[in-house]
């Protein structure tokens, strides 16, 4: 489960990334880096089977840019069907997020009433 | 990529891989590019930096393998498995086709052993017009 949840939340990050803008892979994780302050890092061995995954399942699109002499960087786009599972994601995250809430602030009482 | 740290790192990373498929190749790929990438800001990194700031290579890949689905896993063991099971099905080739060899070549051998070479004085006729008759003439 817990891998899952960080797969997922890693989905959501890059699809929101990819919704500011085209993207690719080192500029994501410096971008992650930098707007967690360093908390959120990550790393290219997660993100790259990551972005495979999302563009095997048409959310997002790639394309090649050449960027010097020799180098070329593989951008990446996201699709329509990427933007609607960004939303499905960010909803299950927020209704994730509330159960969390509602079991750190769970009082006493609703306990003893269960038992009741 | 001419900063030897990068090279050495890159190929640490290449040979722990368990099997070199399509994906995987993409991934070796792109990560090669995030090298460079990073190589322009840090042009004289050394593989310290290169650790600290990617990772240990190890760690890159039990990550790697943390993102694959279990399938993954299993058909990378698979491929090993029937790796060994061919690797051994060569090897007892060898050793059978080699002892086949080893005895066909001793029953030679013997053979030529055996045998007599008779020497003897043939005479060989050429049929037809001798073209050096005019020579001798």
């Amino acid at each position: 489960m817990a891998t899952n949840l960080k797969i997922n939340h890693f989905r959501m990050f890059i699809l929101k990334l990819l919704s500011l803008h085209d993207s690719y892979g080192y500029e994501m994780v410096q971008l992650i880096k930098e707007v967690t302050d360093g908390y959120i890092s990550l790393s290219e061995a997660s993100l790259y089977p990551t972005l495979y995954k999302l563009e095997e399942d048409g959310f997002i699109s790639s394309y090649k840019q050449k960027t010097g002499i020799k180098m070329e960087r593989n951008y990446f786009h996201i699709e329509e069907k990427g933007q609607q599972e960004l939303q499905k994601l960010i909803d299950e995250y927020t209704r994730y997020q509330h159960c969390i809430s509602d079991i750190l602030g769970m009082k006493e009482r609703f306990i003893e009433k269960k038992n009741a | 990529m001419k900063n030897i740290n990068i090279h050495n790192y890159y190929s640490t990373l290449k040979n722990l891989f368990p099997q070199t498929n399509y994906e995987e190749g993409r991934f070796l790929r792109d990560f090669k590019k995030s090298l460079y990438e990073y190589t322009i800001s840090h042009p004289y990194c050394t593989y310290d930096d290169l650790v600290s700031y990617f990772g240990k290579p190890q760690d890159i890949i039990s990550e790697y393998l943390t993102c694959q689905n279990s399938d993954y896993i299993l058909e990378c063991i698979k491929k090993k498995k029937h790796t060994k099971c061919i690797l051994r099905m060569f090897i007892i080739f060898l050793l059978v086709s080699g002892i086949g060899f080893s005895i066909f070549c001793f029953a030679a051998y013997k053979e030529v052993k055996k045998g007599k070479i008779v020497y003897g004085n043939y005479d060989i006729a050429i049929e037809g017009e001798d073209p050096y008759e005019d020579e001798k003439k």
